[in-house]
């Protein structure tokens, strides 16, 4: 039956991901039993998805609007680098002068967010330019951006800025409450605003939304701005934790945030996915990821065997949601 | 004369050729000795390896779809190549390199092309996939040590030249043979474009796939036989890549995607399908080569390099949206 | 004479559309065969299933010497002697015209082959100079003016050695004078060459000129078939239309009202030339004219999907900016477009959403927040009002027939209680029950005060609702009818009429 072929669709891939998920942490806890099925190494984990998490956010949306992002990881290498540079050079001696460089920081680097987000939008929305091309070209302008401004060497924050990367709260890490609380906020945001329902019919059929007097051309400028946004987030994260920021860091993370969306069940054609999914989906590739360092321990690549599967698990899971529709 | 005309209106490199011709004067005022043999071969070296695979990325763009996983073939070709000729010890002709890496590589291409008519997916999220899946299945499965040990024939094959110039200072300015294989590969795919009903039939899916489909064209052994010439070109370029550092380099190649989709692209492939021919991609690779390989002999810092190449990749992907601006206003032709 | 072409009991159905039903007809050796029907009838559907392009559901399709048929096969099609030339040509636009023509010569075969180039360009010149056109075979094709596409189309047809060529509405983008070039050529090309030819088109003139035989299709039935000479204009009509001029006829249009939509002058580029009318709180407005005629650019244009180029639409007294389909939506008008899988209907989404997709805004708070079931609940109301049929309204809108889905995309505008509401094409391939309900719907709607503008090449349901048509012919307004003292038959010359002077 084809009837509620859209729910139906959602639930089938909701349950292939729980169902994973399970899968890996039994296999992994069987496999490791000392070090897998700890709240260390859950906390861990945690710690660990939240960057991706983050970025994949940007690329969730974008999608659902029919677009892409790639220019995610420069984005928040920039933002990164810039919240350093303000804090450094605001960072006073005394707790106030402190408490006021960490606002700035953070206010210049979400604006760059916007203004990189809304860069790209321009270009895609305004010039029409494919969303692939566009951010391509951004991505190599914003690295260039950075590294002009850092020489490509390492930009240290400040102390006092660290509890975004390792601080905790009732036991987990802050970089982790802020995505699973940006994801839920973001989820709302789509499910129940205006904004979100003529979002997704934008992404269904953009011309079908323009017929019907929707402003398909601000829901995707919003979406590419949203994405600068959480992009520069996913940066400030970066900044906290490692209390450094460096322009190419993390490069491969491109790849994954946009596998985490299409695995966590966002259209690569538009309108569908949910925030909500990215989230399940960084738990199954990180609870994968943690489980394979750890079997794999004595071997030498164990990052590339991981590599590996996380390219096979995408292919797998796009076979069974091809075959499904 | 009516054929000049047309091919001087349809070529999209007079983008490119504009800013080469910019970009040099700019070099040679601020530093006359750019223009010395030594700096222009090497920009033409540095071109080599990107110039190879941007040819099989042509192909796969003219066809309407888009791929970033050749980087990972070509590393994967060469790699697995150089340790099968080492393991028994081969010492023959440096060609048979080339072919075993030419046909791993096609077999890759050939599971890319497979995935890509099987899921039916956007060509770019299925090729990320295989770009990590190859990457990893290398690194973990073969190897990552950086081999220093070539087989015997490609030695001799790394140290040829096809033209060598006694600089004043006493060094000498050679070309890499390495160029002679991109200007073959690059005549060669031009024929098959050109001349063969195989090529226009590229060309014609990726200009309107729905009345290739209905002229009966066999648009999935098309398709299939684009991504088996790209990958095995990629592996190719993977062997040539291994002669010019002369080493068996598992982490080499990989991250210069972006550099070869932008020479296509500049040189005027549409990531739509159906445009883009070998002139304007070897442009698009001068000019990226020249980019690349130049800014800092100009004066330009290296930090400020990427920058440039970012604002390049912009205003060449933003060119054929200007032809377009004026159509913009009716509903009709909203996607 | 021969049959070349054999067509058998086709069936097919579309979702929940049965588009053909047990249709058979069979087209002679060196004849002329016009299949005729008004949108939606079919006639797509069989050209595609005969070119091998689409499959038949039951039934077959078999040339003279070979087997029957019913599979996807379009090159097994044109191996056996069936050239088809498709309404949008499906040329490559990047390709020359050599290359454009030569894919047909050797069609499927991707052999290397060498001078392939230099065959594929003389038999490109062969093939172009055998219609007597002088096009440069080295011209890219998106350079050619639409004429001359056309050509390219019918040489690389040509180059097959067909037994029969299939033609999709060819005339539709022609002028009077590109036309009359391409039905004597098609005329030479039966009676030198014995070829046969199958031609689709709605332009009844044309085919009564030209035809040998005639198969009318209503609905995805035969309508009725036989020579062209038992044919009028008249019996064309009335067989495809099936004399559903119905006894419903609007309500008498209402007299001494203020004028709701005030037009002066209304331009636009390349479509529209100098059109002014008016029309009342309640009245119900018909634009007519053939496919080119400017009739879907003037509707675009007064809700502001087109920008005009001068002239004026106010209404209410209320000048629109021009181009501004936000402002017009403000104003209180809705536009029901032409298309309605591409242009009406969000396919995967629930019939509910596709009902609400228009009035979001109306139902959300001033940050944003969406009252969902408020939202529902006007969906579901006027899909009640339209009486839309399904199990459950949470259902994906392809689940649904043309007819239901039609209802969908009329509810998604009323629930915006428009002013002035614009039809595009309301019952194009919709059933008869669904066609009746939307007519009764517009009816109710103009009598609650509501203008409604129906552009449409459906005559008896411009006879059927509205109160007045302007025909448009090469986007002028021709004439400005009364429908209380029209028929079919006057509407028809009316419109053609002016279609073959132009």
């Amino acid at each position: 039956m084809i009837r509620n072929a859209l729910r139906d669709r959602v639930d089938a891939h909701v349950i292939l991901l729980v169902g994973l998920l399970i899968f890996e942490i039994s296999v992994f806890s069987i496999l490791e039993p000392a070090t897998y099925p700890t709240r260390a190494n859950f906390t861990s984990m945690t710690l660990q998805a939240s960057e991706i998490g983050l970025l994949a956010l940007g690329v969730v949306l974008t999608m659902i609007v029919a677009g892409i992002d790639l220019s995610i990881v420069a984005t928040a290498n920039v933002a990164g680098i810039i919240a350093a540079r303000t804090m450094t050079s605001l960072g006073g001696s005394s707790a106030g002068a402190t408490a006021t460089a960490i606002i700035v920081g953070v206010v210049v680097a979400l604006a760059w967010g916007a203004v990189a987000g809304a860069l790209n939008g321009t270009l895609v929305v305004g010039a029409r330019v494919s969303p692939i091309l566009v951010t391509l070209g951004t991505l190599t302008l914003f690295t260039g951006i950075g590294t002009a401004a850092t020489e490509g060497k390492v930009v240290f924050g400040i102390d006092a800025f660290t509890w975004l990367g390792d601080g905790k709260v009732v036991g987990l890490a802050v970089p982790f409450l802020l995505l699973v609380a940006l994801a839920v906020l973001l989820s709302l945001l789509l499910a129940r605003t205006r904004f979100g329902f003529e979002a997704y019919l934008v992404g269904e059929n953009a011309r079908a939304a323009w017929f019907s007097g929707i402003s398909v051309r601000r829901r995707q400028f919003a979406m590419y701005v949203a994405s600068g946004m959480l992009s520069a987030v996913a940066g400030l994260v970066v900044l906290g934790r490692t209390n450094a920021a460096q322009v190419d860091f993390g490069q491969s993370f491109v790849l994954l945030a946009v596998l985490v969306a299409v695995l966590g069940g966002v259209n690569p054609y538009g309108g569908r996915g949910s925030p909500l999914g990215a989230l399940l989906a960084v738990a199954v590739l990180q609870a994968m990821s943690t489980g394979l360092n750890q079997v794999l321990v004595e071997h030498s690549g164990s990052n590339f065997f991981k590599n590996f599967a996380w390219g096979i698990l995408l292919i797998v899971v796009l076979a069974i949601s091809a075959r499904s529709r | 004369m009516k054929r000049t005309l047309a091919f001087i209106q349809d070529a999209p490199s007079s983008f490119v050729l504009v800013s080469i011709g910019a970009l040099y004067v700019a070099f040679i005022a601020r530093n006359p000795a750019f223009i010395k043999l030594p700096h222009q071969f090497a920009i033409l070296r540095s071109g080599i390896v990107i110039g190879i695979m941007a040819l099989g990325l042509l192909l796969v763009l003219i066809s309407g779809g888009i791929d970033v996983s050749f980087t990972a073939v070509a590393v994967l070709s060469m790699y697995s190549t150089v340790q099968i000729l080492n393991g028994v010890n081969y010492g023959g002709p440096i060609v048979v390199a080339f072919l075993i890496a030419a046909a791993i590589g096609g077999l890759l291409g050939l599971l890319n092309g497979a995935l890509i008519s099987l899921l039916r997916l956007p060509t770019l999220i299925v090729t990320l996939g295989t770009l990590t899946m190859f990457r990893g299945f290398m690194l973990f499965f073969i190897g990552t040590d950086r081999i220093r040990e070539l087989p015997a024939q490609m030695k001799p094959f790394a140290r040829s030249t096809i033209l060598s110039v006694a600089t004043p200072n006493g060094g000498k300015a050679s070309l890499h043979v390495g160029f002679l294989l991109l200007v073959g590969l690059a005549l060669a795919v031009a024929a098959v474009l050109r001349w063969t009903p195989f090529g226009r039939a590229i060309y014609a899916i990726g200009g309107n796939r729905q009345a290739a489909e209905r002229a009966g064209l066999p648009i999935r052994r098309v398709e299939l036989g684009v991504y088996v010439l790209a990958g095995a070109i990629a592996g190719v370029a993977g062997v040539v890549d291994a002669a010019l550092i002369r080493a068996a380099d598992p982490f080499t190649i990989v991250g210069t995607e972006l550099d070869v989709l932008a020479a296509v692209v500049i040189g005027g492939a549409a990531i739509t399908g159906g445009r883009g021919g070998v002139l304007g991609t070897f442009l698009g690779v001068i000019l990226i080569a020249l980019v690349d390989s130049s800014l800092v002999l100009a004066g330009i810092p290296t930090e400020w390099q990427r920058l440039f190449v970012g604002l390049f990749i912009l205003a060449g992907v933003m060119l054929p949206a200007l032809r377009t601006w004026n159509t913009r206003t009716d509903p009709r032709t909203i996607e | 004479m021969s049959a070349v072409l054999t067509v058998t009991e086709v069936s097919r159905s579309f979702g929940g559309v049965q588009a053909l039903q047990a249709v058979s007809l069979a087209v002679d050796q060196g004849a002329v065969h016009c299949l005729v029907g008004e949108n939606g009838s079919g006639k797509s559907t069989l050209t595609k299933i005969i070119a091998g392009v689409l499959s038949a559901d039951a039934g077959t399709v078999a040339m003279a010497g070979h087997e029957p048929r019913s599979g996807v096969n379009p090159a097994l099609a044109i191996r056996e002697g069936i050239s088809t030339i498709y309404q949008d040509l499906a040329l490559f636009p990047n390709l020359t015209v050599a290359e454009n023509i030569a894919p047909g010569e050797r069609s499927a075969s991707l052999k290397p082959h060498w001078q392939w180039r230099s065959s594929a360009k003389s038999a490109a010149a062969d093939a172009l100079e055998e219609l007597g056109s002088a096009i440069s075979p080295t011209t890219v094709v998106e350079r050619l003016p639409t004429a001359e596409r056309q050509l390219v189309a019918i040489a690389r047809a040509m180059t097959h050695r067909p037994r029969m060529i299939l033609m999709d509405e060819p005339t539709a983008a022609l002028t009077h004078q590109e036309i009359d070039r391409l039905l004597a050529l098609v005329g030479r090309l039966r009676d030198e060459h014995s070829m046969s030819f199958m031609f689709i088109s709605h332009k009844l003139n044309e085919v009564l000129e030209l035809a040998d035989s005639v198969t009318v299709l209503r609905n995805g039935v035969v309508a009725s078939e036989g020579p062209a000479a038992d044919y009028t204009i008249e019996r064309l009509s009335n067989d495809m239309t099936g004399r559903k001029i119905s006894s419903a006829r609007p309500t008498k249009a209402p007299s001494g009202r203020e004028p709701r939509l005030t037009v002066t002058g209304l331009c636009v580029k390349g479509a529209v030339g100098d059109v002014s009318f008016e029309a009342a709180e309640g009245e119900v407005i018909g634009i007519g004219g053939l496919l080119g005629s400017g009739r879907t650019e003037l509707a675009l244009c007064l809700c502001g999907l087109l920008k005009s180029s001068a002239g004026s639409v106010e209404i209410d007294g209320v000048a629109l900016r021009p181009g501004h389909f936000q402002d017009a939506i403000e104003c209180g008008i809705a536009y029901v477009p032409e298309d309605r899988l591409t242009e009406g209907l969000f396919l995967d989404r629930s019939i509910r959403d596709n009902a609400a997709a228009a009035v979001a805004s109306a139902h959300s708070s001033r940050l944003g927040v969406l009252d969902r079931s408020a939202l529902h609940a006007t969906a579901e109301k006027w899909l009640g009002q339209l009486r839309v049929k399904s199990a459950d309204s949470n259902d994906a809108v392809n689940t649904l027939s043309g007819g239901n889905q039609q209802r969908v995309v009329l509810s998604k505008w009323l629930a915006n209680r428009p002013r002035l509401l614009i039809l595009n094409g309301p019952t194009v391939g919709v059933d008869v029950g669904s066609r009746h309900d939307i007519h009764e719907t517009i009816r109710r709607l103009a009598k609650d005060g509501t203008t409604v503008i129906v552009a449409s090449d459906d005559l008896p349901e411009l006879l059927a609702v509205t109160h007045r048509v302007l025909v448009l012919s090469s986007g002028r307004l021709r004439h400005d009818l009364h429908t209380s003292d029209l028929t079919v038959q006057a509407l028809w010359e009316a419109i053609s009429a002016d279609g073959a002077r132009s």
